[in-house]
């Protein structure tokens, strides 16, 4: 039996690691675990499989087109069944041209491996597909459920980051995981030479309150005007050591400053109590508050993405329900 | 010079997974707007557009959008707001299609179109193939969110591409010695507030990202400009090539599990601001 190759390509900012790479090594052994399932159900035998978790050094990452080009040649080599990249800035940047130059089949924004119901012989569609994969569409409302034509080709999978963790069972797979340097030379490309890349900004680095706050009110655009930011601050103003936040729409419209933003671009909090009010709950919002102790949520949508992460949930109207909430306090 | 924008019409209304359970459904008060990624991308055409007239330099921008008959809405709105031409490829496709098969589409119109209009000059290979200077789209569409139209799309037209860009910038001191029609500075956002100056030689790609700007509401000049001008109208099939199956399928749409309790709290408006108060206070949260 052929050896089937997960490939992980670690991602680098500044000469370090990115967090995101445990997690593709994590999404890996899930992949690894589905082959083994396969495998015994078919024969009765683990399936052989490694996971090749490539360093491409020598090369600033965030040089793209240059990080596409060094990429294809060590991919051609390895020949991999699956690709594993970061849904990050970086990988978003690469993974799609990447599959394109590669011919390869691309999925983007995986959250969940799933074992094909193939048992189903005959019955349902899943019988021919290998693995599928959950994706989250219509802003986070759903869950896409998605399998590839054509498995015998490369898969490259993009993984939405705070979705899959090295626990301890993935121990027991050390033994295949290794771990391999490359320098890329020669990189031939025609775009290359198109597209200088410079420095990078941290341009704000004004440090968050909202990390000091025991409460954070956070509003979405669900409160539907700038004015009733004040509504919120009177929300807020019922608890102690309380702060009023907001989602990434909220400050992209200038209706609170970029300190206050909460998501994977602005700050990432875990307060006592977080009360999200007309948010809908967009991934990169989720990865900012999902660690609260507890969460409240106020939305007139009934399926709105935020609910899934609520200890208590409100279907309502935002303005309605905090005017009822401040009218009710003593 | 010229700017083509890519936009998707959505629904905006509730979203319910069908019968099936293998799509979705639009629920009754449903309503259709363009992607919100996608009219950021507009926007800063248009914004190019007012500062490249300052210069005396002209730009026409032309609107692309693959999609059912209510797209030349979006389409006639983009116009509203600034846009001079429409492109629309009509397609009933309602479920999910992949972003290697819309950009191979895009990627194929673009070709005839600059093929209609004889604008590829021969010799200028590899990159006489993209008869625009800039190509703008939003970082991704909000009901597919694969971010991957506008990067893949680039590579089928062979032009550089910047995702996630959040500030367009390029040089208003006007000198004779540089043509700022040939190459523009980006910021590109990462993770944690941090960005990537680049500079890219045009034609090129770039995704946009939310916040770059507001975009503006339709004028009524514009509406009326608009309305007397066509939308070129294609079929679908003039967007096919050989190779335009799609590579991915959907088996199902679930929703997403629970990670928390998500205790629906019943009765009036007033019987759930009460019963929260009680549930805080229980906590310690309320005083």
């Amino acid at each position: 039996m052929n050896t089937k190759t997960i490939l992980v390509i670690a991602e680098y900012l500044d000469g370090k690691l990115n967090p995101i790479t445990d997690e593709l090594i994590a999404c890996a052994i899930e992949i690894t675990k589905i082959f083994d399932l396969k495998a015994k159900d078919i024969s009765g035998v683990k399936a052989i499989s490694e996971i090749k978790v490539i360093h491409v050094k020598g090369i600033n990452p965030l040089e793209s087109e240059k990080y596409k080009s060094s990429l294809v040649p060590i991919i051609r080599e390895i020949n991999p069944s699956f690709i594993l990249m970061g849904h990050t800035s970086q990988g978003i940047d690469v993974a799609s041209g990447l599959s394109v130059r590669l011919g390869c089949n691309c999925i983007t924004g995986v959250n969940k491996i799933i074992y094909p119901e193939y048992v189903d012989v005959g019955k349902s569609e899943d019988s021919k597909s290998n693995i599928l994969f959950s994706r989250l569409v219509f802003k986070g409302k759903c869950n896409a459920i998605v399998g590839v034509e054509k498995p015998e080709n490369i898969t490259l999978l993009t993984i939405q980051s705070g979705s899959f963790y090295i626990k301890d069972c993935c121990k027991e797979y050390n033994n295949i995981i290794s771990n391999e340097e490359y320098y890329p030379s020669n990189v031939d490309d025609s775009t290359i030479s198109l597209i200088e890349y410079g420095d990078i900004a941290y341009s704000r680095t004004t440090k968050s309150k909202l990390n000091e706050a025991k409460v954070i009110v956070a509003a979405g655009r669900g409160i539907g005007d700038k004015e009733n930011i004040e509504y919120l601050k009177k929300m807020a103003a019922c608890f102690t050591g309380s702060a009023v936040a907001g989602s990434r729409p909220l400050i992209d419209m200038g209706w609170l400053p970029y300190e206050q933003q909460v998501g994977i671009t602005g700050a990432i909090v875990s307060p006592e109590l977080y009360l999200a009010v007309g948010i809908s709950g967009s991934s990169q919002h989720i990865a900012g508050m999902k660690d609260s102790k507890f969460i409240v949520s106020v939305n007139k949508d009934p399926n709105a993405a935020i609910f899934n992460f609520s200890d208590i949930s409100i279907v309502e109207d935002c303005l309605s329900f905090i005017q009822a909430f401040i009218d009710n306090i003593p | 010079m010229k700017i083509l924008v890519c936009i998707k019409q959505i629904p905006t209304s509730d979203i319910n997974i069908n019968d099936s359970g293998k799509w979705i459904t639009e629920g009754n008060n449903s309503s259709l707007a363009i992607s919100r990624f996608d009219e950021n991308a507009l926007e800063e055409a248009i914004l190019l557009k007012e500062r490249f007239a300052l210069l005396g330099i002209s730009v026409d921008i032309d609107i692309i959008s693959i999609g059912s008959q209510t797209a030349a809405e979006s389409i006639k709105r983009a116009m509203g707001m600034g846009a001079d031409n429409g492109i629309h490829v009509i397609t009933e496709d309602k479920g999910y299609v992949s972003g290697a098969v819309t950009a191979l589409r895009l990627a194929t119109m673009i070709k005839k179109i600059s093929k209609a209009e004889n604008i590829i000059k021969m010799g200028d290979a590899p990159y006489s193939c993209c008869p625009y200077d800039l190509i703008l789209t939003g970082i991704m569409s909000e009901d597919l969110m694969q971010a991957q139209v506008g990067p893949m799309l680039a590579e089928y037209l062979n032009i550089p591409c910047v995702t996630s860009v959040v500030n367009i910038k390029f040089d208003d001191n006007l000198n004779d010695n540089v043509d700022i029609t040939d190459k523009i500075e980006v910021q590109r956002e990462l993770e944690g507030g941090i960005r990537q100056n680049i500079k890219v030689k045009l034609p090129a790609l770039l995704t946009i990202q939310a916040g770059i700007n507001q975009p503006r509401y339709p004028s009524l000049s514009n509406i009326l400009r608009a309305n007397k001008k066509k939308i070129l109208t294609y079929n679908i099939v003039d967007a096919q090539s050989s190779n335009s199956f799609d590579p991915l399928k959907v088996v199902r749409v679930e929703y997403p599990e629970k990670k928390r309790e998500a205790k629906l709290l019943n009765g009036t408006t007033k019987d759930k601001a009460i019963e929260l108060k009680n549930i805080l206070k229980q906590r310690g949260l309320l005083i």
